[in-house]
């Protein structure tokens, strides 16, 4: 990795990891240190009156860990993922939850420069939830903000 | 031994243990701060607790000790002297303690030689005493009984609370395991893992049960510092009473015990103010002068009650009835009709208190309220019983614990949820077949049942639950009733699935705001249940769970101002009818049995009372009902009339627009609701009908005008077709310019009923502004209120108003308008 690679600057930035995941055909980048780990959803129990981009409660080993959907997240009337559908189970703040995603890609090492800041005149809706963006080759991915994700009591439309 | 000294003496032990360490290194490096800071904390905590326990000795030479550290706290040079000084005084400390923990007691001898040294040393000025100790002593070696104390092994071990709550909330999920286990058994044919799995079973019920017991402690702890209380109270209060104390043992929940802590304080605090009276009353009532205060700790049926009672004047049913009426917690004729028991649930309500002073101890209203609010809080309730000249007894149930909790689990649709049990006060089956048991319309249910109407929900509705609807019509229906504050409801599921003992576990810290829910957990078969929580699910149904109970049992308008709670029924043909439902005290379901022929019309019995049944065309009804039958209770004043409906269609919120005038009997108007044309009845019709009189006329005093002011539609129209057909003329406003507005054109009105939010808003800048006009004749000035209670007669002459009416009783109205016979009971009832 760059940091033995004497060519890289390893003074100025750290590289840093990202897991790479799919939803409604959009990549996102999820920071590799808050992934824990990632689990097919078995049962899921519905919250009533809860946002719509929560899809239920589920018991992983023991704990009560939300579900939210990427999907629903970006498009409140996706269709939620088929029940046996992966998460991601991710740590925010004190709390752990699992974000459901459609497809789970691969871990992709991106070197300072590759991160750019969120430009301002991006979809409101992906503003709301991702802290800047990762370049990886030609393509731009939005790297998520896990506490933007797992905010219920905001609509997500108004977020 | 005495638990506070046996609390001391282990607690101190372990901290010399620990301070030990420091010591070592204190010799090493004496002038380390924090170090000193530590012993010298260790030593002032156990000075302070001698004075309390009453040890003298030890009190004395951890006083010498303090002042010793202390001094090297200041910055004393810590000399080789200092240090062993200190650790002298520590070695006696340890002796002393040792010593006591025998039993038997502070060992005789002093401490003066050890004590003379410290004082040399650290130049502190001794007390007296010290001195005179000093003087006959003299066999006092300071460092011979002390160097080497006896070893003494103390069987209990400390327990940091983090380490207990981490172990029970092992067991928790132990528990949780275990009920999966059963679960996935109870599937499987494999006899090989059914011994293991019972065995698994009852070890993890015996660990439980374990866990539990370790964080039980026996209730004594909250008894400790009562018997101090009351003799300060009494002493305040000038009143004599003794505490007797029994089941101190009873255990319970580390947690609960200091739950109760508050309210157990308050209980007792209400008993001696309110309770005990003075030893001249008591002795003149031919009681023991002393009053007898009485606290009785045990355990029940899987709870502990605690009773505190006392031999004292009981409550005061009269005054409790008039606060009541004051706080507007129930109509007159309502409050008057409870029996003592309900009557004594009004003390729970906020704000209630019928002390007449505000003492130092109790009467200012914050009180039992609080009390129930914390009782409930941790699963429990609270219950009062008393009689008047004998005394009070209030009752807590409590759970043991709260960790893990009996639930049942209820079926919504696809939907499953916990329900605590203790939530539940009793689960009443109903028959869909049976035709008004549950009235159900959109939104708002009715459930009828034991003789009284629940406000009723169904689950799947509250939780949009899909699924196949369960049948209405396939045999029984559960609805379980609940309390939450004073209100009780009903939830309707489709059915109770199981009872589990459920570990209550937080709901995600991002979904707290959804109040319906205390939690979740995770059931048997390994899936995730919310745990429903009964304060959520009252406020679901528009009940406020803080306010007092209403006594009538219909539901009270929770609309917006301007809307009204309207019922919408069909009766004696297809035209839609409507009443609001603030005049519908209930909405009964008279079967054969419920009904009698009396005097040649059909009777049924309310409150006791005999009330005739009318049908829509104001006639009485004469035969007895084939089937059960849907019947509006209408009252009014005392009096009371069924009005037989063909079926209640639906209860809405609306804006009422009466559009025509009503020309026939009975009918107030034409409206359109929802879009339908409805006849909108008049009620005080069928009242005055049922009193078997004609209608009383209003214009015994001839006709007047009047104006009403009132920003909802509705009850202008109301009001003014009521006056209306009395023969009065009437004009209407809506708001309090166009009062003044219509005032200066034309200010010949007889009299001016103002809405009471509007004559008292501002201060009662209207009434004023009247006043200002100087109309003469005056016109008497009547204010409208929800009810006519002794709070609205307040306000309204508070404001400059003559007196306050309530909006829909007409009588009261009558009479307020009729001048002279104004001066009536029902009117000037707080003159």
């Amino acid at each position: 990795m760059s940091a033995l690679n004497a060519n890289a600057p390893t003074t100025s930035a750290p590289s840093a990891a990202y897991l790479v995941v799919r939803s409604l055909d959009q990549a996102f980048a999820l920071p590799i240190g808050c992934v824990q780990s990632i689990f097919q959803i078995e049962s899921l129990s519905r919250v009533p009156h809860g946002p719509r981009h929560l899809l239920g409660l589920c018991n992983l080993r023991g704990r009560i860990v939300a579900v939210a959907s990427l999907a629903r997240r970006l498009q409140p009337d996706a269709a939620a993922q088929s029940p046996a559908s992966l998460a991601i189970v991710v740590e925010s703040g004190l709390e752990i939850y699992a974000l459901a995603v459609d497809e789970i890609g691969d871990v992709h090492y991106a070197q300072a420069q590759d991160l750019i800041d969120m430009p301002a005149h991006i979809d409101r809706k992906i503003a709301t939830i991702a802290v800047g963006l990762l370049r990886r080759g030609s393509a731009l991915i939005p790297i998520l903000d896990i506490s933007g994700i797992f905010e219920f009591r905001r609509k997500p439309e108004a977020a | 031994m005495d638990e506070l000294l046996t609390d001391f003496l282990t607690e101190s032990g372990e901290q010399l243990e620990s301070i030990g360490a420091q010591l070592v290194r204190f010799e090493q490096d004496p002038s380390d701060a924090r170090i000193v800071a530590n012993i010298f904390r260790l030593v002032h905590a156990i000075k302070g607790t001698c004075g309390f326990l009453n040890l003298p000795r030890l009190e004395k030479v951890a006083h010498a000790a303090e002042s010793l550290v202390d001094r090297l706290r200041d910055g004393a040079p810590p000399t080789g002297a200092f240090v062993s000084l200190v650790f002298a005084s520590f070695d006696r400390i340890r002796f002393l303690l040792t010593a006591l923990a025998e039993g038997n007691g502070e060992p005789a001898g002093d401490d003066a030689a050890l004590i003379a040294q410290i004082e040399k040393i650290a130049g502190y000025a001794s007390t007296s005493e010290a001195l005179d100790s000093a003087s006959n002593g003299g066999a006092d070696n300071p460092f011979g009984a002390g160097s080497a104390p006896p070893e003494r092994r103390i069987d209990t071990v400390r327990i940091s609370i983090k380490t207990l709550e981490r172990m029970m909330s092992l067991v928790s999920e132990l528990v949780l395991t275990r009920n999966q286990l059963v679960e996935v058994a109870r599937h499987t044919e494999i006899d090989a893992i059914n011994s293991p799995l019972m065995r698994l079973s009852s070890v993890t019920a015996d660990l439980q049960s374990g866990v539990l017991a370790a964080r039980m402690q026996p209730v004594e702890r909250l008894f400790a510092n009562l018997h101090r209380l009351v003799r300060d109270l009494t002493a305040e209060l000038d009143k004599k009473a003794e505490l007797s104390l029994q089941g101190g043992g009873t255990e319970l929940d580390r947690q609960l015990i200091e739950a109760i802590r508050d309210p157990l304080t308050h209980m007792i605090r209400n008993a001696v103010d309110h309770g005990i009276e003075s030893p001249e009353q008591r002795r003149a009532a031919g009681k023991p002068e002393v009053g007898s205060i009485r606290i009785a700790a045990r355990h029940q049926a899987g709870q502990v009650s605690i009773e505190v009672s006392d031999d004292g004047r009981g409550l005061d049913a009269a005054s409790i009835r008039s606060r009541a009426v004051a706080l507007g917690l129930g109509k007159a004729e309502d409050v008057a009709a409870l029996a003592d028991a309900d009557l004594f649930r009004f003390v729970f309500a906020p704000g209630f208190t019928t002390a007449t002073r505000v003492s130092n101890v109790s009467g200012r209203g914050v009180g039992l309220d609080i009390v129930r609010a914390n009782i409930e809080e941790i699963g429990g309730s609270i219950s009062l019983t008393s009689r008047a000249g004998h005394g009070t007894a209030l009752t807590l149930r409590i759970p043991l614990t709260l960790a893990i909790v009996p639930a049942l689990i209820v079926l919504a649709g696809e939907d499953r949820f916990a329900l605590p049990r203790h939530a539940v006060e009793e689960i009443i089956e109903i028959d869909p077949a049976a035709e008004g048991e549950f009235v159900e319309v959109q939104g708002a249910s009715l459930l009828t049942a034991n003789g009284g109407v629940l406000p009723a929900a169904r689950l799947r509705r509250l939780m949009c639950s899909k699924g196949a609807p369960a049948d209405a019509t396939s045999g029984l229906q559960l609805a379980l009733r609940m309390r939450s504050g004073m209100r009780s409801f009903a939830i309707l599921v489709d059915e109770v699935a199981d009872v589990q003992e459920i570990v209550l576990k937080p709901l995600p810290e991002q979904l707290n705001y959804l109040t319906l829910f205390s939690g979740s957990t995770i059931l048997g078969d390994g899936t995730v249940a919310l745990v429903l929580d009964p304060a959520g699910l009252a406020s679901a149904l528009g009940l406020p769970h803080t306010t007092g109970a209403k006594v009538s049992a219909a539901p009270e308008p929770v609309a917006p101002p301007n809307l009204t709670k309207i019922v919408m029924f069909r009766a004696g043909g297809e035209a839609l009818k409507a009443a609001p439902l603030s005049s519908v005290a209930r909405i009964l379901s008279l079967g054969r049995g419920d009904v009698e022929i009396a005097n040649g019309a059909a009777m049924f019995r309310h409150d006791g009372r005999l009330a005739p049944l009318l049908r829509i065309d104001g006639a009485k009804a004469v035969c007895l009902p084939s089937r059960p039958q849907a019947v509006l209770l209408l009252t009014d004043a005392g009096s009371a009339v069924g009005l037989i409906v063909d079926e209640i269609v639906d209860i809405v919120d609306e804006a009422l627009n009466i559009e025509i005038r009503g020309e026939g009997d009975g009918v107030l108007g034409v409206a359109t609701i929802r879009g339908d044309t409805t006849e909108l009845i008049d009620v005080f019709h069928f009242l005055d009908r049922g009193r078997g009189a004609a209608r009383s006329e209003v214009g015994k005093s001839g006709r007047r005008r009047i104006l009403i002011a009132d920003s909802a539609q509705f009850f202008r129209d109301l009001i003014g077709a009521t006056l209306d057909k009395a023969g009065h003329s009437t004009v209407a406003a809506a708001s309090a310019s166009e009062v003044l507005d219509l005032l200066a054109r034309a200010p010949d009105f007889d009299a001016i009923l103002i809405d009471m939010e509007m004559a008292c808003g501002n201060n009662g800048e209207l009434a004023r502004q009247i006043d200002t006009l100087r109309i003469l004749p005056q016109p008497c000035l009547i204010g409208l209120a929800a009810h006519g209670g002794d709070t609205a007669q307040l306000r309204a002459r508070k404001a400059g108003l003559t007196c306050a009416v309530g909006k829909f009783d007409r009588v009261a109205l009558a009479r307020a308008l009729g001048g002279a016979d104004g001066a009536d009971v029902s009117v000037g009832a707080a003159a």
